[in-house]
């Protein structure tokens, strides 16, 4: 499902909310939160300001903004992760502060932006890692470019 | 302990090591590979306290020499070497030897790698990919299967992968010495990677995890 609203999205957002949005749908691992955010920018004709860049990198669309943008908000007491001693993907969890900045952030945005926020986490949130790489892929193949898992996933 | 590693590619090194230092029992994080200028990094496993040592006397070399060819440079490393060496026995108490290796990897028209032991020893090498530290064999083993894509196949941002990869797998393998945070560098110029590249490192490193694991799963299945 691809919704086009361009026009909502040009409102002035804070990197941090987005995440917080994205968050308040569901508690995702950092390779969805990319891949949301992602999706969230491409559906709406590639045009945010003050948004997230994103580069084709070596697993597809990637803007290393994202992994200090997220350190921020682990930092803020906004989101945790749970404690992981080998190296796996963990979601990440909106705080008790986190949701009030979030419903704050609902409050700032648009009814359509919500709702474009939330049809992509819906539609992203139960996909494992190779269903999500296979979606953004084929919505987007020029940020596939350089990935190495293209073959994989075919 | 420590698990230093580096693979030479078309243009450049890639060196990465594991961040864990160990003292009796306790456990710390400590940055392992150091810039010694824009071609060359070095690094060394063992005692912790002579690799400290050694990296201040390496900081008291003038730029203007800091900046030369290993070629030119070796002697005056190796003697750094040796003079720490003696500094931390202590013959009263006749303490043995501090055992380390040390490597510096260089990269100006060719790649150069110098190892530098703590009884001076010196031994040089071009164009393989080497580990050295706690756990080197597990590191050699993983290595070895992409020896023959070293030089021609592997370019600077493949060899960050493979390097992080095969760091996190060892430090996952062995039961003590090596752990993260994984420090990856690339030259020439000498790089080393943020915070974010070596998430989006580790990222990669998770998804290939998974791949191999999909395609064998696939190939049983077929």
């Amino acid at each position: 499902m691809s919704v086009v609203i361009r026009e909502v999205l040009i409102m002035a957002f804070t990197k941090e909310y987005w995440i917080l949005l994205v968050l308040k749908q569901a508690p995702l691992d950092r390779i969805h939160i990319m891949k949301a955010l992602f999706l969230i920018w491409h559906r709406s004709g590639r045009n945010i300001t003050d948004y997230f860049e994103f580069e084709p990198y070596l697993y597809g669309p990637c803007s290393f903004e994202v992994y200090s943008v997220l350190g921020n908000l682990q930092s803020s007491e906004l989101i945790v992760q749970p404690p992981h001693s080998l190296p796996k993907w963990v979601n990440y969890y909106l705080t008790a502060r986190g949701k009030e900045q979030a419903e704050e952030a609902v409050k700032k945005s648009l009814p359509k932006t919500v709702r474009l926020i939330e049809a992509v986490i819906d539609e992203i949130s139960q996909l494992n890692f190779f269903e999500l790489l296979r979606k953004v892929y084929t919505e987007a193949p020029d940020f596939a470019v350089n990935s190495m898992f293209r073959g994989v996933i075919k | 302990m420590t698990l230093i590693l580096g693979i030479p590619v078309k243009q450049g090194m890639v060196m990465a090591s594991d961040g864990q230092v160990t003292t009796g029992q306790v456990r710390a994080q400590a940055k392992k590979l150091k810039k010694l200028n824009e071609n060359c990094i070095w690094g060394a496993a063992g005692d912790f306290r002579l690799f400290e040592r050694v990296e201040e006397c390496i900081a008291a070399i003038p730029e203007s020499e800091k900046g030369e060819p290993l070629q030119d440079l070796w002697t005056s490393l190796r003697d750094i070497v040796l003079k720490c060496v003696g500094d931390l026995v202590s013959p009263s108490q006749g303490s043995e030897p501090c055992q380390a290796i040390f490597v510096f990897a260089e990269y100006r028209d060719n790649p150069r790698i110098l190892y530098i032991l703590g009884n001076g020893q010196v031994q040089w090498q071009a164009n393989i990919a080497f580990a050295i530290g706690n756990g080197d064999v597990f590191a050699h083993a993983l290595l070895h299967k992409y020896q023959d894509l070293i030089i021609e196949k592997i370019d600077s941002k493949l060899a960050t992968v493979i390097a992080y990869k095969i760091i996190a797998e060892t430090a996952e393998a062995i039961s003590i010495g090596v752990g993260p945070p994984i420090d990856v560098w690339q030259l020439p110029p000498a790089k080393n990677l943020s915070k974010e590249e070596l998430t989006g490192l580790e990222e990669t490193y998770l998804g290939l995890r998974k791949a191999e694991i999909e395609l064998f799963l696939k190939g049983v299945k077929s």
